[in-house]
């Protein structure tokens, strides 16, 4: 039996954090400790991470000591009261654990680590969110996703760039077809009802072959996948962990002719096509929250428009006070035209 | 007091100019056109040979005015002239032309003091028509030309998607006139 060991890579200083709340709240990577694996399980472990690092939902860092975002360990080994989540690894033999708990079976499995890490990620987000409602400052400007909505699963599925085509029932709505492969989607349901369509929590996912007549016949009326992406992006991402870090500058505009959008959209993407930016930078210089302008980002993020640059390249300037005759052009024209 | 703001609508004959401005402007759209003699070209039957006009009042009191230039080469001098005046250029490119990518060289080349200033946006017309080259290939060829700028692919008919060139122009503007590196970079590449 082995107890209290855990898996080597540790990241260099680790900054005080709020108990349960580590890296979920800021974007770095999060937080795994294992204990009570021997030594060729944790390898094991180690290139199973290795291998899910493009395709987890948030980036996850294996470290051998607490603060932990999660937690992984057998029973004989103890549990950190301190750590985010917790999750239990079964031996042969060993029963499950309580209802809701994370149960990771061994021999590992990659699927099975990959289940857990995006449980236990949105588990953390679910209480991110929470703990931002109950805290007293600053207000949301909007009703933040809770990583549990069609937006935030299709998200994700589209993120690993599947092969087979998708079918998603939506309840209340109507179905939606995505084909990635074909880099379009389709609804039986009229356009302007996509958002709410993606802020369902009631559906039905299902991965259908990309041959299959039945795509054939429904990807006739297809739309270009930017649609789809760019309202999954607005609605979700709240702030990935590049998001938080890097600078963006935009290489390419999304087609606000066709994609619906906000004025503050097309000034965002007039400040980035003219400056790298980070969120932080582009909230200050748009006007908006930060919030708005991490799912901007995102949006913009998974329809591929956006180079990443690294957070130490040149800083934008100060956004410059009022005084040429462009100033405020923009908002004027908004107002005769009703953008 | 209130200030005027110039914006060009330029392209090919046939790209929807005229239609583009009548979708903006407050007041009807006063044209001067002429039997097309280039039906080589463009099948309609008439052609715009003098500026269209167009206009927009702005809250206070100023007015943002539309010109929409001949896109016939022989009517160029008065590109020259409108485009010092110019805040920037909605540029619209037919999708259902013979060669719409040499006829966006081709007004890039010849709007180049604004395209220099990066004030100019581009509306792809009859995509319905014409479904290549799509927005990939546009922004390749805009790669190729080093230039990063919004290409729309727009119902000229459809108010709404005009708004969103129009708007789209006048935010670039305004960005590039509010950050200074901006401002820079337009000196040094001048």
């Amino acid at each position: 039996m082995i107890a209290g060991r855990s898996i080597a890579a540790e990241e260099s200083a680790t900054p005080k954090r709020a108990p349960g709340l580590h890296a979920a709240s800021e974007g770095a990577a999060l937080r795994l400790v294992v204990d009570g694996l021997e030594p060729d399980e944790r390898d094991v472990l180690a290139a199973i991470l290795h291998i899910l690092e493009e395709r987890c939902a948030r980036r996850w860092q294996l470290c051998d000591r607490a603060p932990a975002d999660l937690q992984l360990h057998t029973r004989a080994a103890l549990r950190d009261h301190r750590a985010g989540v917790t999750g239990l690894i079964l031996r042969e033999g060993e029963t499950a654990g309580s209802g809701d708990s994370l149960d990771l079976t061994m021999p590992l499995r990659v699927m099975a680590v990959l289940d857990v890490l995006n449980a236990a990620g949105d588990r953390l987000s679910h209480r991110r969110i929470l703990s931002e409602q109950q805290a007293p400052a600053t207000p949301a400007a909007g009703v933040e996703d809770d990583g549990k909505s069609l937006a935030t699963a299709l998200g994700r599925l589209i993120e690993r760039k599947p092969d087979q085509a998708l079918r998603v029932r939506i309840v209340g709505h109507g179905t939606l077809y995505v084909s990635w492969r074909q880099r379009r989607f389709c609804s039986d349901f009229a356009r302007d009802k996509l958002k709410p369509a993606l802020e369902q929590h009631s559906f039905v996912l299902t991965t259908i072959a990309s041959d299959s007549p039945e795509l054939e016949q429904q990807m006739q009326q297809a739309r270009p996948i930017d649609e789809l992406l760019w309202s999954i992006g607005l609605s979700t991402g709240g702030e990935p962990p590049a998001l938080c870090s890097a600078r963006f500058r935009l290489q390419r505009w999304p087609d606000l002719a066709r994609l619906p959008h906000k004025p503050m959209h097309i000034q965002a993407c007039a400040a980035l096509a003219a400056r790298a930016m980070s969120a932080d930078e582009l909230a200050a210089a748009v006007g908006v929250s930060r919030r708005d302008a991490c799912h901007f980002l995102h949006a913009c993020e998974l329809c591929g428009l956006t180079q990443t640059l690294p957070a130490d390249t040149q800083a934008a300037p100060s956004v410059l006070p009022a005084s040429g005759r462009f100033t405020g052009l923009f908002d004027r024209l908004r107002r005769s035209l009703g953008l | 007091m209130p200030q005027e703001y110039i914006v060009l609508v330029a392209g090919p004959m046939g790209a929807g100019k005229t239609t583009a401005i009548a979708a903006l402007s407050e007041i009807p759209v006063v044209r001067t056109e002429a039997q097309n003699t280039d039906l080589e070209r463009n099948a309609k039957a008439t052609t715009t040979v003098a500026l269209d006009y167009g206009e927009i009042t702005l809250p206070d009191g100023g007015k943002v005015r539309l010109y929409g230039v001949p896109g016939q080469e022989r009517f160029d001098f008065m590109w020259r002239i409108l485009e010092k005046r110019a805040l920037g250029l909605i540029l619209l490119i037919d999708n259902a032309a013979v060669d719409p990518l040499a006829d966006l060289r081709h007004f890039l080349q010849s709007f180049a003091e604004i395209d220099r200033r990066g004030a100019l946006v581009i509306g792809v017309t009859r995509c319905d028509v014409a479904m290549q080259p799509d927005a990939d290939a546009y922004y390749a060829q805009l790669r190729q030309l080093d230039r990063m700028l919004p290409v729309f692919q727009i119902d000229g008919r459809e108010p709404a998607q005009v708004r969103a060139l129009l708007g789209t122009l006048v935010a670039l503007v305004e960005a590039r006139a509010t950050f200074s590196d901006a401002r820079a970079t337009e000196g040094a590449t001048a």
